[in-house]
């Protein structure tokens, strides 16, 4: 085979384990977000009311988030191939063991405990450190195009569900589901890899050895916050700054996530008319993910494309705050609905790469779970603080406007990473011969 | 009702559209005017998608493989 001849190379085995992840993000986030479709046939048959339902997906999330730093710290010690292979096969099994359900106590073991901590092993943050291992140059656009699994699957695996427990009932909807977890298990023991090493290949399809061995390249040199250890991330500034930009990432797409229809409905608007507007939004999260990730891959600057997305987004905020007093009150749904939208998801290849970039790979799953906790507290007190609020004002102007006002101390913080200095992309290049490398 | 049980039935539904039960039988009715399928038929299209995916992945990494050698 004549690997030089670049229309003739097989494709990078990367791209394999891209899918692989891809695959098993969309299957796992089917067994998560279809839960609401079994709401109303499980309440009406144990007689559980919604709030009781609810709790088990509520501590489902909650523990989700604390459980995060964890299963990446399992991540990094381990290399993640087992860890993902592992939580492939417990999801899958846990899921399908909902066919039994009987009682309510047994529901939040399984559903609210068992699934959520196997679900924390496929977490879009250890598939993302798996991925900044593979690529280099295209970090961004893969993380991107990972993240995009998180609406794909909504949009796939929810009606599918729906439609199965149509059709046999809720207890072949939960095996269903867990049929479609399993499935992507000869996918992650096919192509998911730790690292290109394992393959005798290089980030980014670039080696082949015979290749290599006659090119004099340069080698990326560590960023100065580069760690060996989770902790060493804590004494650092730009930790904090994404994390805290992460806390206010949670909060406004939390908040809007569930507080977004009603809002709408008070304003007048039909609630068929505010779910297309919402589903609008959700659709163009796949389009922000890989555009934020790509143009950060291609023009650089990382923090600055940060920075756009929470400037868009608080925009957007603003514009649904004051379309009303310019009489746009549907027009300015719309309008909210296209600019968030684009920033929906936008924020997770864009902190990843950048954290990747930082904090190199070692410790990069428990970095990212650590920064994902903070985005799940941030969702809670916002969500929490919102419901409280409209009970006593009678309306949602006031949480929008206090969550709406914090995306721009998120702007300014992720602005002002010091990224020249800090990320591995920008040091002075080492050129070594790469066969001594 | 305690604060804490509403705060998590309110983190139910950050799962947006697709948690919302109301939604999603509200788009559900939407596709059953559209398509007008029985639910079975659903099932199997929408079955045959998820499943082609890895099918297609595997396919092409053989057919690469053979034509590749490696990979």
């Amino acid at each position: 085979m004549n690997v030089n001849n670049p229309s003739r190379r097989p494709l990078f085995f990367g791209w394999y384990v891209v899918a692989a992840s891809v695959f098993i993000g969309f299957a796992a986030v089917g067994a998560r977000n279809g839960f609401g479709a079994f709401v109303t046939p499980m309440s009406e048959e144990f007689e559980w009311n919604r709030l009781t339902i609810s709790f088990a997906a509520g501590l489902g999330i909650l523990l989700n988030g604390f459980i995060q730093p964890f299963m990446g710290q399992l991540f990094d010690r381990t290399g993640g191939r087992n860890l993902i292979l592992l939580s492939v096969l417990a999801l899958g099994l846990v899921t399908i063991s909902l066919y039994w359900t009987f009682n309510f106590l047994f529901f939040v073991f399984v559903f609210g405990i068992l699934a959520s901590v196997a679900q924390s092993g496929l977490s879009l943050t250890n598939t993302s450190a798996l991925l900044s291992r593979w690529f280099v140059r295209l970090r961004g656009t893969v993380i991107g195009i990972n993240s995009t699994a998180l609406s794909i699957g909504g949009l796939v695996m929810v009606p599918f569900a729906v439609y199965l427990m149509d059709a046999a009932g809720w207890r072949i909807a939960w095996v269903g589901l867990g049929g479609v977890v399993l499935l992507s298990l000869p996918l992650t023991w096919m192509f998911i890899r730790e690292n290109p090493a394992q393959m005798n290949l290089r980030p980014d399809g670039d080696n082949e050895l015979s290749e290599a061995a006659s090119a004099r390249r340069p080698e990326r040199t560590p960023g100065p916050l580069e760690a060996t250890s989770w902790r060493e991330s804590l004494r650092s500034w730009p930790f904090w700054q994404m994390s805290g930009a992460y806390f206010v990432c949670g909060a406004t797409t939390f908040i809007l996530s569930i507080h977004f229809i009603p809002y709408a409905e008070d304003r007048g608007m039909e609630r068929s008319t505010a779910a297309l507007i919402f589903a609008v939004m959700s659709g163009l999260n796949i389009v922000g993910a890989t555009s934020a990730g790509f143009l950060s891959d291609k023009v650089g600057g990382t923090k600055n494309w940060l920075t756009l997305v929470y400037t868009m987004r608080g925009l957007a905020y603003l514009m649904l705050l004051i379309s009303p007093l310019f009489g746009l009150s549907t027009a300015g749904l719309w309008i909210f609905a296209c600019i968030a939208g684009f920033s929906w998801i936008a924020t997770l290849p864009l902190t990843s790469s950048l954290t990747a970039e930082v904090y190199g790979l070692r410790a990069m799953g428990t970095i990212s779970g650590i920064s994902f906790m903070f985005h799940q507290i941030g969702g809670f007190v916002s969500v929490t603080l919102a419901g409280w609020l409209y009970d006593v004002t009678g309306s949602y102007t006031l949480p929008f406007a206090i969550v709406g006002s914090l995306l721009a101390l998120a702007a300014l913080s992720a602005f002002t990473i010091r990224e020249k200095k800090y990320s591995a992309r920008y040091q002075q290049p080492r050129t070594v011969w790469v066969a001594d490398a | 009702m305690p604060d804490v049980l509403q705060a998590f039935r309110l983190l139910l539904l950050h799962q947006g559209d697709a948690a919302d039960p109301e939604l999603i039988h509200w788009l559900k009715d939407r596709m059953d005017e559209i398509l007008g399928l029985g639910p079975w038929t659903m099932v199997g299209a929408m079955g045959a998608i998820v499943i082609a995916i890895p099918l297609a992945i595997g396919v092409v990494y053989y057919c690469q493989h053979r034509r590749g050698g490696t990979l």
